[in-house]
């Protein structure tokens, strides 16, 4: 008896297993496409979503120490952790990636109107130029009419185009980009002018004035037209009025909204010091930036000096051979960042590109003859823009300005008389423009000023053949990045061309860009 | 017989007085005997879990009774049956555990396959021969045995009742009697005998445990695998079993870390060996889930053709845990197990100068750095206090050139578990608890791990047999953290970055103001490392559960059907906490922050594979056929949920999601992944000599696209004994010759939505707004699985008597279709590219075991078994377009490359130093330097028995292979160097004088031009030896990195070591105990390194190891 009924269970367990097997196979099969579909991931989003992510990643500055890398090329900081590539003029590879633009088309598709979708179309343009800009100043002839294919034209190893063909396209794109913006309405996910398609314009339209200045040696060019589409947008298009305008994100306490230096979680605070580069300039013009930017010489202050002294503010030469420069460091006699940099969350808006930048522009482009404006005015217009900016950017106390504001009574004052330093002569006064242009740019806009001192050879900055690590050619400043190594990995047949027919074969970094010819 | 067993009893009965008078006066009474001696081995079988083999006629001799097996030694066995038998035997044990047995006089002689021994026939005359042939243990006929005649070409099977039968049979006939399973034996035979088969692994035990759990004798296969003995691996019991097994099995690699609660990591072949423990793959468990005293025997399927039936998962080989089961007999057994070990020293530990403080440029300060002023010599600067807390004026001295040894605390392991085993007629149960306690070198490292295993059998029905398994698993460690460089742990923060001017032990009061600010005299990068130790958690809660129902239904003589389904589930719960005030921002699952954070992690899933088999087995005539067919259905599912407060703590001291200043950040995942399969596997043998198979395996992937889902992987392999072919032939010294080879394909597919194309979404990323993302690859859709082709030949050697023995191999990996994300150019918006690739890599290697029994004497035996390995991976072929254009790329060069940026140099080697004498970093960022694979890896294994002592030890190294000393470039970039304690560092400090020149030389004139690969186009340059005097701490923090840091891991390792003594079983007696051993038990007890300094390099990686402790205890175990 028992055992007829374990013979019964046994063929009844058989029949279970076999049934659950092959029933969960065969069902399970048809189920294969949902099985693996992530439930965390998803194939529609919002336009607004990818414009958020692609305005933060053109405006955006990355935090702590690599915040600082291109003010230490730009010689606004010495960096006292150990011998920094940038500081003393070692360049390694630049970035050639668009990967952070290729949802850009969808955001223009998903649009649930078709004024929403121009105005996704202008960013797309916009966050495109933008981004070639970067890459090709960086590096030189780069893809352009073949970059961001990979997906659509199944383009996975680009062409290299001529850089001036790319700049001929960076110009198309912003105009484009003027356009959709002009037809667009005001759309969401934009976290600097609330999707504002008027200030987004002015903001395309001053970019431009921006990427043409970078051509001055070009300026006789009969395809780029650099000075009358100068003319053309200062005449016709709406551009920066004032620091409202500014291409900048704002910082508050919130979790990846400080500012990328604010002390909480930043251990780099302790090594950073304000060069003379900086501050003999702000010293040697009275300029109460100074205050504003550093914090003064403990050693001067404990020897009784006053905080709201010039003289109590001291640079190092960032050129100085790294023992010297420790050796300082020793003494206590340098000036660290002010304070306002570290100890405010909120710190000061991150700037892209500023008014005060715009009106530099401008007098460089009317003390070149290509427009009919003021020079002095849109320098004194730069100048007062920049100390605005700090000034209404900064608490009104001492800790922070040290006893000298930055206070309408001062920059008035101060502005009124600054055309008696605007010296005589195109060269001269296109040094004194940029230098501003610089002072006004103290831990701002990234690579900006590198370029114009590229471009333009100003503000001369001190280079030291004994500490430089530019092994190559001591004298000087690197003029470029090279090409990223998986560009010669996997593209090489394409690289490799383009390397040829701009520096002859060398990936040299020491060899000039066809802009700057 | 029966009547002469009869008369004997009768006549011991009678005698029994003169019996004692024989005792006494040291002879012996044949007639005295009246047990058998099947009696007597089935006792001493019991008593030390031993096997006998002897022949049919041999049961029924008589052995004298005066024996006394409790006081009998194990070692004594083979001496103590001679003697009771009157040396009517002889007695050769073969292996630990098991004895053959022969009479030393026989009328028949029976010839084990692979032994000679003299003839000594019986000449018979008859027309017809009969008999039948039984197994020796349950006596059951034996069906479709091979039966013939040695000499002719006559054979035969033996029918259902066992029965064979031949005509016309000459005298003098001797039977060669096979099957598989069963011994081979040569018998003379007289008319109407019995002859018994033995089980052939009773005896060699020949047979291992096969892919889906299936049972094989050894010698069928084509293909390596190689398996290690339960007892083995129970001599010395650490945290993980993985580390015993390090050296022990060819081609099995094991990196063990000196980090706290890091399991070894084991790679089989250069890949990832699956686990299988009795014959389930269970996804979610690694080795350290399975007590070491559970284990049965580990059995390591090396090659893809060994594990093709496991589809894509058995790509990498697997490991084959068969666990303890019942009893041989009925009956109730109770073992306990102890081994503990204690920290006795340490194998390496970094090493720092104690002359100059924290600080640079030859000033004391607590910025950074140790390049700051000399000690001892009066120096008086303003210093913390850490007692009365504020900054006082004192002297730099070196009172804290012990602070990392100060801050360690004893290691110390201990392994206990008990089992008990009730063994019944009809099944059997065995629950095992096993606990293991380790404490690591760190303060606050404590890791408790319980496991809980029931097991058992139950035989339903003469047909239906069921097993089931379930097993619980806890783990738990308060505070993983001090490991590491980027992790800031202990020896990045006490020895790298930190001075020897200060006393840690006086910072073991941490707190300066509760939860919000430490007692320290740092304010970046380095913490308290008391409150790092206690405030700064990183806990882990592991739980699994597994369980597996088995059945086994015995549907004919020849055929079998199994079922059983596998399921195991985890919940994980890894836990982050700080407080307020920290400045080590890394490290810890995911960061710490400095205005304090709490994060969990909470992981749970559940993975699942059922399997219906059906095999066959049948002979005809010469040949026998074994089959096996089967489906299988896996399905897996795993999910996590991450919470974290964001932007810091409202409240010091409160840990918990409601307490974050920010919106707390939460993100999901879920992973999902089902396989369904079917299989088959063919097997022919000829002979029981010639063995050929081939199996197939078809999956269908959730992960692959739709056109490419189902795949199929074949592989096919043979082997042949020819010591079993050239019988007659054969020399007396050869035991065995085995040639094998097999060839197999395995496939292995993507994970879970990599073909598919979806945004990323993340909430709340500038003032509430929310961001998505495109991937930065191309996915294909039509790739197709990654393949791989395994192609192993071997040949497997006995001699004389197994005394020595040799297995080598020496197989051929080819990587294809390699579904790889391809580097595009990233102007294309696009990083890489999901493609098949068309580059392809070969990996050879060679697997040699070499073993013997050195010496062997009454009382004493020394095994020896060693063995080496290679594994290397070269470039087979290049993609025209996906593989790199570099030199180091090329068919025929090695795939692991070490690749560097180093400084320039000269052509013979010295650094280049510039105008200001410090070094030139090299234009050419990609030199090749070497190769960071070992080039062998080996084992060797000695075992003493001496009476009742045994004394085992094992060695196990590395040959070369690359790897970057982190501890020795940052000690140098920081000052702590021991190296850098030198007359110009002297001169520096304390006199102001530079005198230090870099040793290398300088460029005089001439230049140097490179191609894009950086090789020379031209060179004219001139140098000189360098003469720029420069300062001693800023050179070495230029000058530290470099190829001065890569070394050889080369490695000798003296693994483990044990010393037992088996108690004597009257002694085991008086405390209940049927068998007790006590011994002494050591791991990690010595470390000779080529280049290797300050770290122990057994992980195969440097990143500031932590010291490497030398462990010493005790092991007692008792069998109740």
């Amino acid at each position: 008896m028992v055992f007829f009924n374990i013979k019964k269970m046994r063929k009844v367990i058989n029949y279970i297993f076999i049934g659950i097997l092959s029933t969960s196979a065969i069902t399970s099969c048809s189920k294969f496409d949902e099985i693996n579909s992530n439930p965390e991931a998803s194939e529609k989003v919002t336009s607004s979503m990818i414009a958020t992510r692609i305005i933060i990643n053109i405006a955006n500055q990355p935090n702590q120490k690599s915040f600082l890398q291109p003010y230490m090329l730009n010689k606004n900081v010495v960096w006292t952790e150990f011998v920094e590539g940038y500081q003393y003029n070692g360049f390694g590879t630049g970035s050639l990636s668009f990967t952070s633009l290729n949802d850009a088309h969808f955001m223009v598709e998903f649009a649930g109107t078709e004024g929403l979708a121009k105005s996704y179309e202008g960013l797309m343009y916009f966050a495109r130029a933008v981004k070639f800009f970067e890459a090709t100043m960086d590096l030189g002839d780069i893809p352009y009419k073949e970059a961001l294919q990979g997906e659509s034209e199944k383009n996975y190893f680009p062409k290299y185009d001529t850089q001036k063909d790319v700049f001929l396209g960076i110009l198309r794109e912003l105009e484009m980009a003027d356009k959709a913006f002009a037809d667009g309405d005001t759309f969401d996910g934009d976290p600097i002018y609330g999707g504002d398609t008027d200030n987004w314009r002015k903001l395309v339209n001053s970019y431009a004035l921006n990427v043409l200045i970078q051509l001055s040696k070009r300026e006789s060019d009969t395809d780029l037209n650099v000075k009358s589409r100068f003319k053309d947008i200062l005449d016709n298009k709406p551009i920066f009025t004032s620091n409202d305008d500014n291409f900048e994100l704002i910082r508050s306490d919130k979790s990846g909204q400080q500012y990328p230096f604010y002390k909480v979680g930043n251990n780099f605070t302790i090594y950073p010091i304000v060069s003379s580069e900086i501050i003999d300039r702000l010293k040697t013009r009275q300029d109460r930036r100074v205050f504003y930017y550093a914090n003064p010489s403990a050693k001067r202050i404990k020897e009784g000096k006053s905080a709201s002294d010039f003289d109590t503010y001291v640079g190092i030469d960032p050129s100085l051979i790294y023992d010297d420069i420790l050796d300082i460091k020793n003494t206590d006699d340098y000036s660290k960042f002010n304070d306002r940099y570290t100890e405010i969350p909120t710190g000061e808006p991150t700037q892209q590109l500023s008014y005060a930048q715009v009106c530099f522009i401008i007098a460089e482009a009317a003390t070149r003859g290509w427009v009919t404006e003021s020079v002095s005015q849109w320098y004194k217009k730069g100048v007062e823009a920049s100390m605005n900016f700090i000034y209404d950017n900064t608490p009104n106390t001492a800790q922070f300005h040290h006893g000298m504001p930055l206070d309408d009574a001062y920059v008035n004052n101060y502005v009124d008389n600054l055309t008696n330093g605007l010296p005589s002569g195109q060269e001269a006064i296109i040094e004194e423009i940029i230098t501003q242009k610089y002072l006004a740019s103290f831990l701002q806009s990234e690579f900006a000023t590198y370029y114009d001192y590229r471009r333009t050879g100003y503000p001369k900055w001190k280079i030291n053949p004994a500490s430089s690590l530019n092994s190559e050619a001591p004298n000087k400043i690197p003029v470029r990045w090279k090409y990223p190594s998986d560009e010669f990995n996997y593209n090489s047949e394409n690289v490799d061309e383009a390397v040829e027919r701009q520096f002859g074969g060398v990936d040299d970094i020491n060899q000039l860009m066809w802009i700057l010819k | 017989m029966k009547k002469q067993s009869l008369t004997l009893a009768l006549a011991i009965i009678l005698s029994m007085g003169v019996f004692q008078l024989g005792i006494a006066k040291g002879t012996y009474f044949l007639l005295h005997q009246d047990k058998n001696i099947t009696e007597v081995l089935k006792q001493v079988e019991k008593r030390f879990g031993v096997r006998f083999n002897y022949e049919s006629d041999l049961k029924d001799l008589k052995v004298k009774n005066n024996f006394d097996i409790n006081s009998l030694k194990k070692s004594e066995v083979a001496e103590f049956l001679k003697n009771v038998t009157l040396n009517q035997i002889s007695v050769e044990q073969v292996g630990n555990n098991a004895y053959v047995i022969r009479t030393n006089n026989p009328t028949r002689q029976v010839k084990h396959s692979g032994k000679t021994s003299e003839m000594n026939a019986k000449y018979l005359i008859q027309q017809a021969l009969t008999g039948k042939v039984i197994d020796s243990s349950t006596e059951e006929p034996i069906v479709g045995a091979t039966v013939r005649l040695k000499g002719t070409n006559r054979s035969t099977q033996t029918d259902e009742q066992g029965r064979y039968s031949f005509d016309n049979v000459d005298n003098d006939v001797t039977l060669n009697i096979s099957i598989l399973g069963y011994h081979s034996v040569e018998i003379t035979v007289g008319n109407n005998e019995v002859i018994k088969l033995t089980k052939a692994d009773e005896v060699l035990e020949e047979v291992v445990v096969t892919a889906l759990g299936i049972k094989r004798e050894q010698k069928a296969l084509g293909y390596a695998v190689q398996d290690i003995k339960g007892d083995q691996l129970q001599k010395v019991k650490g945290v993980d079993v993985g580390t015993t097994l390090t050296g022990r099995i060819a081609g099995l690699r094991v990196f063990n870390s000196t980090e706290f609660n890091a399991m070894p990591s084991i790679s089989l072949r250069g890949m990832n060996p699956i686990l299988v423990i009795d014959g389930v793959y269970y996804e979610n468990l690694n080795l350290r889930d399975i007590p070491v005293d559970n284990i049965e025997n580990i059995s390591v399927l090396k090659g893809a053709t060994a594990t093709a039936l496991y589809g894509s998962m058995g790509a990498g080989g697997a490991i084959m845990v068969t666990t303890k089961k019942g009893l041989d007999q009925k009956g109730v057994e109770i073992a306990v197990s102890s081994n503990n070990m204690f920290f006795s020293g340490y194998l390496a530990l970094p090493d720092v100068q104690s002359s100059y403080s924290a600080g640079y440029g030859g000033e004391y300060n607590t910025d950074d750095e140790v390049w700051g002023d000399k000690l001892d010599i009066g120096r008086i600067y303003e210093q913390w206090n850490p007692l009365t807390k504020q900054m006082e004026e004192s002297e730099l001295t070196s009172k804290g050139k012990n602070n990392f040894n100060n801050f360690l605390e004893p290691g110390f392991i201990s392994n206990n578990s008990v089992s008990f085993t009730n063994q019944g007629e009809n099944g059997s149960i065995r629950t095992s608890i096993n606990h293991i306690y380790n404490k690591g070198q760190y303060p606050n490292t404590k890791l408790n791990m319980t496991n809980i295993s029931v097991s058992g059998e139950t035989k339903i029905s003469e047909k239906l047999n069921l097993e089931s398994r379930f097993a619980y698993n806890r783990r738990y460690a308060p505070n993983d953290f001090g490991a590491g460089y980027n992790s800031q742990g202990y020896i990045y923060n006490i020895l790298v970055w930190t001075g020897p001017e200060y006393d840690l032990t006086q910072f073991k009061d941490y707190w300066l103001v509760e939860n919000e600010e430490q007692n320290w005299h740092y304010r970046a990068w380095y913490d308290n490392p008391y409150l790092s130790a206690y405030e700064k958690l990183s806990s882990e809660l592991i739980n699994k559960l597994n369980a597996s129902v088995t059945l086994n239904y015995k549907v004919s003589d020849w055929g079998k059907l199994m079922i059983r389904s596998g399921y195991d589930y985890y919940g994980n719960t890894q836990e982050q906490t700080n407080p307020m005030g920290i400045y080590g921002t890394r490290g810890g699952y995911s960061g710490f922050h400095n205005k304090g954070k709490y994060w969990t992690n909470k992981q749970d899933g559940f993975a699942t594979t059922n399997d219906l088999i059906f095999t066959a087995n049948k002979s005809f005539s010469d040949f026998t056929v074994d089959a096996l067919a089967g489906a299988a259905v896996f399905y897996r599912r795993d999910n996590g949920l991450i919470a974290s407060t964001v932007n810091g703590l409202s409240i010091p001291g409160f840990y918990s999601l409601r307490n974050s200043i920010d919106p707390i950040s939460a993100t999901e995942s879920k992973n999902k992944e089902m396989i369904n399969s079917i299989y088959g596997r063919l097997s022919l043998s000829w002979r029981n000599a010639i063995f050929i198979e081939a199996t197939g395996r078809n999956d269908w992937s959730s992960t692959l696209p739709e056109e490419n889902r189902s795949f199929f992987y074949p592989s096919v392999s043979g082997s042949i004994v020819i010591s079993d072919l050239m019988k007659d032939y054969k020399p007396n010294w050869l035991s065995l010759f085995k040639v094998r080879s097999s060839w197999a394909v395995t496939k292995a597919v993507p994970d879970p939505y990599e073909i598919r194309q979806a945004f990323s979404v993340t909430s709340n990323v500038w003032d509430g707004k929310s961001t998505a993302a495109y991937p930065n690859s191309i996915k294909d859709f039509t790739i197709s699985p990654t393949q791989r082709d395994m192609t192993e030949i071997g040949a497997d050697v006995a001699l004389f008597d197994n005394r020595l023995y040799a297995n080598y191999t020496r197989y051929y990996r080819l990587l294809h279709n390699v579904t790889t994300y391809a580097t595009i150019s990233s102007a294309t918006g696009f990083s890489s590219r999901l493609i098949n690739t068309e580059e392809q890599t070969m990996t050879k290697g060679h697997e040699i075991t070499v073993g013997g029994t050195t010496i062997k004497k009454e009382n004493f035996k020394w095994d020896i078994i060693g063995n080496l390995s290679q594994n290397l991976t070269y470039y087979h072929k290049l993609d025209p377009e996906y593989s790199a254009d570099a030199l180091y790329v090329k068919v025929g060069a090695r795939a692991d490359h070490y690749v560097t940026r180093d400084w320039e140099r000269s052509p013979d080697g010295q650094i280049i130093h510039n105008d200001s004498g410090m070094p030139i970093s090299a234009t050419h960022a990609a030199r090749l330097f070497g190769y960071s694979a070992p080039q062998w890896f080996w084992g060797l294994t000695n075992q003493f028995n001496y009476k009742d002592f045994s004394l085992s030890f094992s060695f196990d190294g590395r040959i070369k292979g690359l790897s970057y000393s982190s501890m020795n470039a940052r000690l140098w970039q920081t000052g702590a160097h021991p190296d850098s304690d030198t007359p110009e560092r002297y001169e520096e400090v304390v006199n102001g004088n530079r005198t230090f020149i870099g040793n290398g030389v300088k460029i005089v004139s001439g230049s140097v031009s490179y191609d894009k690969y950086g090789q020379i186009i031209s060179d004219d340059r001139v140098f000189a030896p360098n003469d720029k005097t420069v300062s001693y701490e800023n050179y070495w923090k230029r000058a530290y990195s470099g190829t001065q840091n890569i070394w050889d891991e080369t490695f000798i390792k003296l693994r483990e070591i044990s010393l037992n003594y088996y108690v004597p079983s009257t002694m085991a007696n008086r405390f209940m105990a049927k068998k007790a051993s006590i011994g002494i038990t050591g791991q990690n007890l010595f470390l000779w390194t080529k280049e290797y300094r300050f770290s122990d390099p057994d992980r195969g990686e440097e990143d500031l190891n932590s010291p490497s402790m030398r462990y010493l205890g005790f092991n007692i175990n008792l069998t109740f």
